[in-house]
């Protein structure tokens, strides 16, 4: 018996080896796609129990839909199979059906999966990149134009303020155009103010610095005040405001109102400063504890693709253009709302005007008594040593009824002890002194609350203090109802004997 | 029963496969799995004609522009799902150059253009323009989302419409 020549053993040992590693099947189906004849290694791809006139529709589904003309070739080089194998498929449309040849591809896909997976994960990681990068260089931008914009908001009030100076010295013997002068001189003095305040409180909340301080509010004041502060200004455009309170609203919320505030007139200011007609709605709900408020106007609206933006800070519309600011106070209020334990959102279409919603934790407090009464008998020692600070928190509290003991030292504070205050009001020292007080203070037998009067500036101190022992920290400028209303909230309920 | 083969078009990573798992088996899962080669599924459709169609779901590697394995793969359709992501702007480009060499390639078909991933609204990159410049040129043009299945539906079901109507 002859040998095989070497070049044939050669083809049957790598046809083998290529069988081995490949596992080829092929198949024979007609146009409706029933089997007619398999050979090969038909389980490998989830083939099983095969007989001429199996329904292969299921499984051969590639196939469906397929309009090509007998004669065309079908290649598939990677094909994903029910049994999540992968097979690489060679096809022939037949003029009665179809001939199919399946190798195994399960290798081919996995060294092209790693790849692929490797190199698109990359590209959108270095998209990542540069859209982080293109967010910096427009916050670079923003801020560009910002002090841009700033110097030339500093200026404005700045040089009306110098001009008006000089008219007051030009006009000292006309006692009405004097008066004119020192309003507008007041005028430009308050914007630079709520300038620098804003600018402040945003360093402040970009640092996380920033500390929530709530205390009992009555938001019908604050309501009265606000309607009072904004009303001409509503007025002189020809506009509305309107009130809506809810009957559930509580007389008092334990919130931080200076916050409140501060949110309120930025809303307020905005809608006012971009409505031309028509009015401003102001209206609050409260549910659960919270404070809901919405303030709507009928302003132009803001365009879509501008409403997420508006949130940033050193960002304003296109609808603000010419009007003043520095595109702070959206920024500002939504982050001081979300420190109040809630959020802020905006509603707007342009031509039918927007809406402000935010909501904030807000308790209901029980109400006290109000007004000039608010400290009636209460004993209160003021620590103070600048005498005009002194002199005006005492008129404060002497108008609610305190009765006030007066010391610019702390020696002196200490000898006025024997008079039993019910609570200390002591301008804020720096440390370590502030803590010295409060050692004196308890070493001689005080152990009511002492409260700390600072400048805004002093608000990163507020941790510290209160960390220190010290019942609270009221910021200047000191607002009488204010003052009075968190002395009052701070008071011991009953006067000690 | 028609049986129609359609193709998912689109660049990488706009969410072909999910608009697919979708509509086929309503289940969406988070993170990225790229496609390598083909996975073809098939739903019935019910047309509010009364017609009933079959259509053959071939979902592809996505890329910017069709490669020479993606030709094998398109051959034969009789329509395609064209996608673009609304987070990468880039990805509407690549649709229209994707829709010209597929319509190269096969001659005019019906399509329909979805932005998917509206869920990530505040992400939206697409420029709005061009969308309406597409529209206005006879494109169906959608928005949705295969998280939240928001226009999937609707998107297969037009183009059902569409490859009834040709």
């Amino acid at each position: 018996m002859s040998e095989k020549p070497p070049i044939e053993r050669l083809k049957g040992y790598l046809g083998r080896a290529w069988e081995i590693k490949r596992r080829p099947c092929y198949l024979l189906v007609d146009d409706d796609l029933a089997l007619r004849d398999a050979q090969g290694q038909a389980s490998h791809y989830g083939f099983s129990g095969l007989r001429p006139g199996s329904d292969m529709r299921e499984a051969l589904r590639f196939l469906e839909g397929l309009e090509l003309p007998p004669g065309q070739i079908l290649q598939l080089p990677i094909l994903e199979l029910d049994n999540g194998l992968f097979a690489e498929v060679h096809g022939v449309r037949l003029r009665n059906g179809w001939g199919l040849a399946f190798t195994d591809a399960t290798e081919q896909h996995e060294r092209q999966r790693r790849y692929q997976q490797t190199a698109h994960d990359l590209a959108l990681a270095q998209r990542e990149l540069e859209a982080h990068q293109a967010q910096l260089e427009s916050a670079l931008e923003a801020r560009t134009r910002f002090m841009g914009r700033m110097s030339h908001e500093f200026r404005t009030p700045l040089s009306s303020i110098l001009g008006f100076a000089e008219l007051a010295q030009e006009d000292m013997g006309d006692k009405a155009r004097l008066q004119a002068d020192l309003e507008a001189i007041g005028r430009g003095a308050h914007y630079l103010l709520s300038l620098v305040d804003n600018l402040l409180d945003h360093a402040v909340l970009e640092q996380g610095e920033l500390i929530i301080h709530p205390a009992a509010c009555d938001p019908n004041a604050l309501v009265n005040d606000l309607d009072q502060l904004f009303q001409p200004a509503a007025r002189q455009q020809g506009l509305t405001l309107a009130w809506w309170l809810e009957g559930s609203l509580p007389s008092r919320l334990w919130l931080d109102e200076t916050r409140l505030r501060q949110v309120l007139v930025n809303l307020i200011g905005n809608a006012i400063k971009f409505t031309r007609e028509g009015g401003i709605t102001v209206s609050m709900d409260w549910a659960g504890d919270r404070l809901e408020v919405a303030v709507e106007d009928t302003g132009p609206g803001i365009p879509p693709e501008e409403q997420a933006r508006l949130f940033d800070a050193f960002n304003q519309g296109s609808t603000a253009q010419g009007k003043r600011g520095a595109g702070l106070g959206l920024s500002i209020s939504r982050e001081l709302v979300r420190r109040m334990g809630g959020d802020m959102m905006l509603e707007s279409r342009p031509g039918r005007g927007t809406t402000v919603r935010f909501h904030l934790a807000a308790p209901a407090r029980q109400a006290q008594g109000g007004g000039e009464n608010d400290l009636k008998d209460r004993c209160i020692l003021l620590l103070e040593r600048d005498g005009d600070s002194r002199q005006l928190l005492s008129i404060f509290l002497r108008g609610a009824g305190a009765r006030v003991l007066l010391a610019d030292t702390q020696d002196q504070a200490v000898e006025h002890l024997s008079e039993r205050p019910e609570l200390v009001v002591a301008a804020l020292l720096e440390e370590p002194h502030h803590r010295l007080l409060l050692k004196r203070l308890a070493g001689a037998g005080y152990q009511g609350p002492v409260v700390a009067v600072g400048t805004a500036d002093d608000t990163a101190l507020l941790e510290k203090v209160l960390r220190a022992g010290y019942a609270d920290l009221i910021c200047k400028p000191v607002r009488r109802s204010e003052f009075v209303q968190r002395i009052a909230d701070l008071l011991p309920e009953e006067i000690p004997s | 029963m028609l049986t129609r083969k359609i193709c998912m078009i689109g660049d990488f990573a706009v969410g072909k496969t999910s608009l697919v798992r979708r509509y086929v088996h309503s289940t969406f899962s988070e993170g990225y799995h790229t496609t390598v080669g083909v996975k073809v599924d098939s739903k019935l459709l019910d047309l509010p004609s009364g017609d009933r169609l079959k259509l053959v779901l071939w979902d592809i590697a996505g890329n910017d522009r069709l490669g020479s394995l993606d030709r094998s793969y398109l051959q034969g359709a009789s329509g395609y799902l064209l996608v673009a992501d609304s987070t990468r702007r880039e990805t509407l480009e690549s649709a229209i150059a994707l829709q010209g060499d597929v319509e190269v390639l096969l001659g005019p078909r019906p399509f329909v253009l979805i932005a998917n991933k509206i869920d990530l609204e505040a992400q939206y990159q697409l420029d709005r323009e061009l969308l309406g410049q597409l529209a206005s040129r006879g494109w169906d043009t959608l928005a949705g989302s295969a998280l939240s299945g928001e226009g999937v539906e609707t998107a297969f079901r037009l183009l059902g419409q569409r490859l009834l109507a040709t």
